[in-house]
């Protein structure tokens, strides 16, 4: 109680002083910027060459320009260019660097750390306050070395964006051999630029659309060892394991990890009528959850669970509808011109990426979950099959070039202004993206 | 400071935002990322120059989900104050500006 009657005669003390006193800082308020790249540099430090690093070229150089290549892919980042290189031990002054125009500084330095292990120190600085923005000593074995760009690659993006890298991934594809009829597919995994591809099936079988699960331990494809029998097959890339899912009569397709893992949506087709089933792991229960007339196809989860987005055929031409996960609700979201097909969620939740179907091309393009805001942002002849890397910020997708009959790999940031072919070899289709790697 | 007109505050303020703002990269920010919003208070040199460094006063509309968003705000808000200075100010109200709050609110980046 004293203590009440206390504040209460100190405030209009307070109150009644601070008129005659400074008027205190001069406020600002600012409301506007510039959302334009971040101007970065990261100039080669030099290690010498490392053993099972880079095929013995200087480690240093061969990480720096992981680092440039994975930021300046994201359309994000604007590189300042540098001529010339330190050497491990150099004190590195930030003048230079602010006089070129960066803003910020990536400086990593790489050392043999014993065991075949390859330490990474990769620094983020702020150049205009010259102090350390983020910092951390990644350690990679010798033989996942640009694991340890990727890393670096990933803080930066972190701590510059809010959202997390989408750089230190593995991605899925289909990889082709032949022409139709007799073609052959594989089953290929790589990291997201395409490094290190690894095969998963010996191409004796014909596979299709791979996807991961949550993380990038699990994925689910169809297999055609029996061609007029495709079945959906579920394999752990750690144990070689792959399991055949039992599933009700009719021609699977279209599968799609739940964001938890423990489901997969599928679509199943069965006397001329295609509609979305879900299937849980565990128990092997299989749930049907649309019923409509017409195909219903290519299901995929929100981030939270809360909703399927899925692409029918009911009204017509192919639109995307999105509804509650046990089927209830469903309503179509895309009124944009062309047909709406193959739909995934971002896993920021707050887009959905789409192939758009119209004037004989196909497109990539990305809308909000109600619809709102679609924008079309790759301007190729045949681009489909969208997916999106963990960030939410950039998006992998096949590309047929007008005239040939063997897709590429593609990589887009949002605005469609920075896109790329992913460095793959030969002919492949279906690109799955990975989560967070362990 | 004292004797300073209103409009005269305005003034100051109107040429230390039209000086920050160009240098004002923020991170994009998206649905869930929310209304953040971060007061920095900074002392200033007869020189225009930061004294010291930029001190984070306050930052609003900060949650659970938008943390690191929060974070990257921060970061862009302080590369800002420091990539534009020195500030170009008249000298003779150096007291008037010797010590500004800035508060950086995203809410018109397009």
């Amino acid at each position: 109680m004293r203590r009440s009657i206390l504040s209460a005669v100190l405030v209009p003390l307070v109150a009644l002083a601070s008129p005659l006193r400074a008027e205190g800082p001069l406020h600002v308020d600012i409301t506007q910027g510039v959302a334009s790249p971040l101007l970065i540099a990261v100039p080669d430090i030099l290690s010498g060459s490392i053993p099972d690093v880079a095929g013995g070229e200087d480690a240093g150089a061969a990480l720096a320009k992981i680092v440039r290549a994975d930021l300046v892919s994201t359309g994000l980042y604007r590189l300042v260019p540098f001529d010339g290189h330190y050497a491990i031990a150099d004190e590195i002054a930030f003048a230079p660097f602010a006089r070129a125009g960066a803003q910020a500084l990536v400086l990593g330095r790489a050392r043999p750390a014993g065991n075949n292990l390859l330490a990474y120190d990769c620094a983020l600085y702020d150049v205009f306050g010259a102090h350390v923005e983020a910092s951390q000593r990644i350690i990679v074995a010798t033989a996942q070395w640009r694991r340890a760009a990727h890393k670096c690659a990933d803080m930066v993006f972190a701590f510059t964006t809010g959202d997390p890298g989408h750089f230190d991934t593995r991605m899925l594809v289909a990889a082709q051999d032949g022409a139709i009829p007799g073609q052959r597919t594989r089953l290929v995994s790589m990291d997201y630029d395409g490094a290190n591809p690894t095969e998963l099936t010996q191409g004796k079988e014909l596979v299709a659309t791979p996807r991961f699960g949550p993380g990038s331990r699990r994925i689910v494809f169809l297999s055609y060892v029996d061609a007029a029998a495709p079945r959906l097959v579920v394999a752990d890339l750690d144990s070689g394991s792959t399991t055949a899912l039992k599933l009700p009569e009719g021609v699977p397709s279209a599968p799609r990890f739940s964001p938890d893992g423990a489901t997969i949506l599928f679509s199943l087709a069965h006397d001329g009528d295609a509609d979305i089933y879900a299937v849980n792991l565990a128990s092997n229960s299989v749930r049907q959850l649309t019923s409509e007339a017409g195909t219903d196809t290519s299901p995929s989860f929100a981030p939270d669970g809360s909703a399927i987005v899925f692409e029918s055929n009911r009204s017509g031409d192919s639109q995307l509808y999105v509804m509650a996960p046990d089927g209830s609700d469903q309503r179509r979201v895309s009124f944009g011109a062309g047909g709406h097909a193959s739909p995934v969620w971002s896993p920021r939740g707050d887009l959905i990426a789409f192939t758009q179907m119209g004037d004989g091309a196909l497109r990539i393009g990305i809308m909000k979950p109600d619809g709102t805001r679609e924008r079309i942002i790759t301007s190729g002849s045949r681009d489909e099959d969208p997916s999106w890397g963990m960030s939410g910020r950039a998006i992998m997708f096949q590309r047929t070039a007008a005239g040939s009959a063997l897709p590429k790999i593609w990589l887009t940031d949002l605005t469609g202004k920075v896109q790329q072919p992913v460095a793959v070899s030969g002919a492949a289709s279906e690109p799955a993206w990975s989560g967070k790697r362990p | 400071m004292a004797g300073l007109s209103i409009r005269q505050r305005t003034n100051l303020a109107d040429m230390i935002r039209s000086q920050i703002t160009p240098c004002w990269n923020p991170p994009q920010a998206e649905d869930n990322s929310g209304h953040v919003t971060i007061v920095m208070r900074i002392r200033l040199g007869r020189d225009g120059g930061v004294l010291g460094t930029p001190a984070l006063s306050r930052i609003g509309g900060q949650t659970a989900a938008n943390g690191a968003y929060a974070n990257a705000l921060a970061g862009s808000v302080r590369r800002a104050i420091l990539r534009c200075a020195p500030l170009r100010l008249p000298p003779e109200l150096y007291d008037a500006w010797a010590d500004v709050e800035l508060n950086f609110d995203p809410r018109d980046i397009s």
